[in-house]
C-alpha cells in the first residue's frame, strides 16, 4: 500500500489559526498600537524619535513580549496533550505524529508572523506619512522579534512536549529560564557557609542559562547612545543581530527536539507532571536536591545566627529539606499522597547520601576551590574589592602573594574573632575566564589598625598609586573638563563652585595625576585621609573613547595633595577654601 | 481483515493486555464483551493507533496500523467519552473531519441532517450526552469507513435513535462490508446486531468466536429427575428450586441429550444461552464471581 504523507494538513492549520484569533487578535492589536498608531499621531516629534522609537521598541518585543507570548502561543498549540481525551481524539484520527507537531508548529508561528508582517507594512506607510523612513528599525524589529519568538516557542514547545500537564507547562517553562539563575544564588549562599573564599551571588556558571535573563542583561536588543544630527546623544541602535541569529538557531533545535519527543510520546502520559520516562529520575532528584538546598537554606537563615563553621546543622537542615522534596516530587510523579513505600525509601536514602557526600567534599575542600591560587603567569588582570581593572605585573603579583597568605591561614582566619572587613579579588585569566574570591580579614581596631594584618595590607594594596591611577585616571576614560567643577564649603555653610577655565581645568586634572600617582590623593578606607575644613572637591564625568558620557566620580582634596593645592592656589582659588 | 496477534499493553508494569490475539474477518460485526477493568477500552485504543504497543503486531490487511494514515483513513473510532474541543460546532468538526479523511461524505452528511436535527452551528459541548453521541455518529457514518471502532457507542441514546442508528451501521455492513468491532456491557443489544464475539477478562482474550458457535457451545437444561447425573455431563453450574434443578452444561443440545437420558429424567427441557448468560458462566470458570455482581 503506497502511503501519502502530508508535513502539513491544512484543515488542521486552518482551523488552529481560526481558532486561536483571540491571542494572535491581542498581539497583533499590542504592535499596532505601540508601531504605527503611535507612528501616525505623533506629528509633532522630529522623524528622528520615530526610529528611535521603532529601535526602542526591541527591547521590549524581543525580550519581555516574545518571552511571554512563546509560552502563551506554545500553550494554546499543544494544550490537547495534556486532557486524555482531546490526546486520544487527535491520536486517533489519522494524520501523523509529524503533520500533527509540523502543523501546529508552524500554526503557532503564524501567530507571531503573520500579525508582525502586518505591523511591519502599516509601520513603514506610517514613517512614510511622517515624512521618515523607518524601512530598516521596521525590519530589525521584524526580525530580531522574530528570531527571539522562534527561541522563545520553541523553548516553550520543548516544554509542552515534556509534561503533560496544564499547569506543569508554563511551571516548566518558567524553571528552564530562571531555574539556573535561582540556583547559583541558593548555592552560592549555601556553600559561601562552607566554602572559604566563596562570595554569595558568585557566578558559578554561564548566564545564558537562563536565557531571558541572559538577554536582559547582555542588552541583546538594548539601546546604544547615538549621537543625531543636532548632536544631542540620545536614542537606541539595535546592535543585536549575530545573538538574535544564535537564539533563532537554538530555538529550531529546541524545536527539533521536540518533535522528536512527540514522535516517541505515550499518549496515556495526559496527565501526568512529567511525560518522559527518561526525565521521572531527573525531575525526581532534581526537585529533591533543588528543594533541599533552597529550603535548607531558608531554615538556616531562620535558625542558625552564624553558619560558617557551623556545618552539621547545616547538613542536617539540608537533608530534612531533602527528604521534604523528595516526598513532593514523588507524589507529583505518582500523582498520589501514599508514596512511602521501600523503593522509594530506598532511592531517598541514596539521594540523602550523595547530597551528604557532596557537601563533605565542599565542606573538606576536594575539589581544591579554597586552595586555588592562580599563578602570575595565568593572570592577565587583576580587581580589588570590584575597583578598577589593573593589568600591572607588579600588582598582580602582590595580590597573589596576599591571596596565598590568606589560604595558608585559611583556618586561623575562620576562627579569627574581632573586627573583619570583606574584601574581594577578582582574576582575568589569560584564558579569558574570570576568578573570584571573597574574604573577611582582620584588621585590628578602627582606631589602631594592625599594619601586619591581612586586612591592612589589603588595603594598602587597594591604595597602591598604580591602582588609584587606574581608577581615576584610566586610558579607557579620560576626564570631560567641560563637565570639571570645583566645589568647597563657605563661612555659611553653603557651598561655592569656582569657575575656571578649559586651560586651567586641565592643568589642574594634571595635578592631580601627578599627586595621585606619588600617593598622595584618592586613597579610601583606612587609609583614607582627613578632608580639609572647606570640603573642597573636584568633580568629573567621564568620557568613553568614542566619546559617549560616562560616569562621574568626585575627588576630596588633602592637606597631602600638595601639587593640586598649588594649582588651586595658583589659578586663584580663596585661601580658606585651600584650608 | 482486523488482526491482532499477541499483543502485549503495559502501563508502568501494570499488564493491561496480555498476549492478547484476535481476528475480526471482513465486514463482521464483532462484539467485544469483558467484566470492567479486562482491557477492552485498551485494546480498541492500541486498534486505533493510539497507544504505542510494547509487544506483538496489530494490522488491516496485513498493513500495520500505528502511524500508517492509509490504514487509518478506513477507520473511524467513537470513545466512550466523546472529545469536543471548546466552542467546536457541529459545522467545525465536519471541516475537520472532511480535512482528514479523503473519504469524508457531504451530500451523506448533508442527508444525514434529516436523520439527526441538530443545530450545525451551535458548540456541540452545549449539547447533552445522547445529542452529543448523535453528533459523533453523524460524523462517523459520514467518513464512510470501512472499519468502524465503537467503545460503548449507545450509552446515553434513546431507544429509538439508538435502534436508527444501529440500523445505518448495519445497513452500512450489508451494502458496504463495513466492518464493525463493538465494545459494550449491553450484551442483549450486541446479540442483537454481532456475529463474532470475543470476551476478555484479564488483559487476554478468554474465547473468541461467533455467536452461534459461542451460543452453541452451553446449554441450559431444567431438569427434574431421582437419579444422580452422569459424570459425563460437564456442568458449569448448578441451582435448585423444590425439585427442578437448573443445570448450565458445556455442548450443544444434540451431545447433552443422550447424557442426560441416562438419568431417566422426569423433566428436561434444554434451551438456548443467551449472550449475557454465556458471558457471566464462562467468566464463571475464570474466578470472576458472579455472586459477588449479584450480591
Amino acid at each position: 500500500m503506497t502511503l501519502k504523507t502530508s508535513l502539513c494538513n491544512g484543515g488542521l492549520l486552518r482551523r488552529s489559526f481560526v481558532k486561536g484569533a483571540p491571542l494572535w487578535s491581542l498581539w497583533l492589536l499590542g504592535w499596532l498600537l505601540i508601531l504605527p498608531i503611535y507612528l501616525i499621531t505623533r506629528p509633532d516629534v522630529y522623524p528622528f524619535e520615530l526610529t528611535q522609537h521603532v529601535n526602542g521598541c526591541l527591547t521590549l518585543g524581543c525580550t519581555i513580549a516574545a518571552f511571554f507570548y512563546g509560552l502563551a502561543v506554545a500553550w494554546y498549540q499543544f494544550a490537547w496533550l495534556y486532557r486524555t481525551r482531546s490526546a486520544y481524539h487527535y491520536a486517533s484520527l489519522p494524520l501523523r505524529r509529524e503533520t500533527q507537531f509540523l502543523t501546529r508548529y508552524l500554526s503557532g508561528l503564524l501567530f507571531h508572523i503573520g500579525p508582525a508582517l502586518v505591523v511591519t507594512l502599516l509601520s513603514m506607510a506610517a514613517g512614510g506619512a511622517q515624512g521618515e523612513n523607518v524601512v530598516l528599525p521596521i525590519l530589525n524589529w521584524l526580525g530580531a522579534t522574530t528570531l527571539l519568538f522562534l527561541f522563545y516557542y520553541s523553548l516553550a514547545v520543548l516544554c509542552a512536549l515534556l509534561t503533560g500537564h496544564v499547569a506543569a507547562m508554563p511551571v516548566l517553562y518558567l524553571i528552564a529560564n530562571f531555574l539556573s539563575l535561582v540556583l547559583q544564588e541558593v548555592l552560592s549562599l549555601i556553600l559561601t557557609l562552607i566554602l572559604f573564599g566563596l562570595s554569595a551571588g558568585q557566578n558559578l556558571w554561564p548566564t545564558w542559562f537562563s536565557p531571558l535573563v541572559y538577554c536582559l542583561n547582555r542588552g541583546v536588543f538594548s539601546q546604544e547612545r547615538l549621537t543625531n544630527a543636532a548632536g544631542e546623544t540620545t536614542g537606541y541602535l539595535f546592535t543585536g543581530w549575530p545573538i538574535a541569529l544564535i537564539f533563532g538557531t537554538v530555538g529550531l533545535l529546541l524545536a527539533l527536539i521536540a518533535f522528536l519527543l512527540l514522535r516517541q510520546r505515550r499518549m496515556e502520559s495526559a496527565g501526568d507532571v512529567i511525560a518522559v520516562g527518561w526525565l521521572k529520575p531527573v525531575f525526581r532528584y532534581g526537585v529533591t536536591l533543588c528543594c533541599g538546598l533552597t529550603l535548607g537554606w531558608i531554615i538556616v537563615s531562620l535558625v542558625l545566627e552564624s553558619g560558617r563553621t557551623s556545618f552539621l546543622p547545616l547538613l542536617v537542615c539540608v537533608l530534612i529539606a531533602s527528604v521534604i522534596g523528595f516526598f513532593a516530587a514523588e507524589m507529583l510523579l505518582a500523582k498520589s499522597l501514599r508514596v512511602f513505600q521501600k523503593k522509594n525509601l530506598l532511592r531517598l536514602g541514596g539521594a540523602l547520601v550523595v547530597i551528604t557526600a557532596l557537601l563533605l567534599c565542599c565542606k573538606y575542600d576536594v575539589f581544591g576551590f579554597t586552595r586555588y591560587v592562580p599563578q602570575a603567569d595565568q593572570v592577565q588582570a587583576v580587581s580589588l574589592d570590584s575597583g578598577p581593572v589593573v593589568d600591572d605585573s607588579t600588582i598582580i603579583e602582590r595580590t597573589i602573594a596576599l591571596h596565598q597568605e590568606i589560604v595558608d591561614n585559611r583556618h586561623a582566619l575562620e576562627n579569627t574573632p574581632g573586627n573583619t572587613l570583606s574584601y574581594r579579588i577578582t582574576y582575568y585569566l589569560q584564558n579569558g575566564t574570570t576568578v573570584e574570591r571573597y574574604y573577611h580579614l582582620p584588621f585590628g581596631d578602627y582606631s589602631d589598625p594592625d599594619p601586619s594584618s591581612l586586612g591592612y595590607r589589603m588595603e594598602v594594596l587597594e591604595n597602591d598609586p598604580t591602582v588609584l591611577l587606574e581608577a581615576y585616571f584610566t586610558e579607557q576614560a579620560q576626564p570631560q573638563l567641560e563637565e570639571l567643577s570645583v566645589e568647597y564649603r563657605i563661612e555659611d555653610g553653603s557651598y561655592l563652585q569656582y569657575p575656571l577655565t578649559l586651560a586651567q581645568k586641565e592643568t589642574l586634572v594634571e595635578a592631580m595625576r601627578t599627586d595621585v600617582s606619588l600617593g598622595l590623593l584618592g586613597k579610601t578606607g583606612m587609609l583614607a585621609v582627613e578632608e580639609l575644613g572647606s570640603h573642597l572637591s573636584v568633580s568629573w564625568q567621564y568620557l568613553s573613547p568614542d566619546s559617549v558620557p560616562g560616569r562621574y566620580t568626585s575627588l576630596s582634596i588633602t592637606a597631602e595633595s600638595v601639587n593640586t593645592l598649588k594649582a588651586l592656589r595658583d589659578m586663584g582659588l580663596p585661601e580658606d577654601a585651600l584650608q | 481483515m482486523l488482526e491482532v496477534k499477541h499483543l502485549t499493553k503495559t502501563f508502568d508494569g501494570f499488564r493491561a493486555l496480555d498476549d492478547l490475539s484476535l481476528t475480526v474477518p471482513r465486514g463482521a460485526v464483532y462484539g467485544l464483551v469483558g467484566p470492567n477493568g479486562a482491557g477492552k477500552s485498551t485494546l480498541i485504543r492500541c486498534l486505533m493507533g493510539i497507544y504505542r504497543i510494547d509487544a506483538g503486531e496489530i494490522t488491516l490487511d496485513e498493513q500495520p496500523i500505528y502511524e500508517c494514515v492509509g490504514n487509518k483513513q478506513r477507520m473511524v473510532y467513537i470513545p466512550d467519552e466523546i472529545f469536543f474541543e471548546g466552542g467546536d460546532s457541529i459545522r467545525d468538526l465536519k471541516q475537520l473531519y472532511a480535512a482528514v479523511y479523503p473519504g469524508f461524505d457531504r451530500e451523506r452528511f448533508d442527508r444525514l441532517a434529516a436523520v439527526f436535527t441538530l443545530d450545525q452551528r451551535q458548540p456541540v459541548r452545549r449539547f447533552s450526552k445522547g445529542m452529543q453521541k448523535q453528533a459523533a455518529f453523524w460524523l462517523a457514518i459520514s467518513c464512510r469507513p470501512e472499519v468502524l471502532i465503537l467503545d460503548e457507542p449507545v450509552d446515553g441514546l434513546d431507544p429509538v435513535m439508538r435502534r436508527q442508528i444501529m440500523g445505518m451501521i448495519l445497513d452500512d455492513v450489508a451494502e458496504h462490508g463495513t466492518t464493525v468491532l463493538v465494545s459494550s456491557h449491553n450484551l442483549r443489544e450486541l446479540e442483537d446486531i454481532c456475529d463474532h464475539v470475543g470476551i476478555m477478562h484479564g488483559g487476554k482474550m478468554l474465547l473468541e468466536r461467533s455467536l452461534s458457535a459461542l451460543q452453541d457451545n452451553m446449554v441450559k437444561v431444567q431438569l427434574v429427575t431421582e437419579l444422580p447425573l452422569p459424570e459425563a455431563l460437564q456442568v458449569v453450574h448448578q441451582s435448585m428450586v423444590g425439585r427442578v434443578q437448573t443445570l448450565i452444561v458445556r455442548g450443544n443440545a444434540d451431545t447433552v441429550q443422550p447424557l442426560l437420558a441416562q438419568c431417566h429424567p422426569l423433566l428436561c427441557d434444554i434451551l438456548p444461552l443467551s449472550l449475557e448468560e454465556v458471558f457471566i458462566y464462562e467468566l464463571g470458570g475464570v474466578n470472576y464471581d458472579v455472586k459477588d455482581i449479584l450480591m
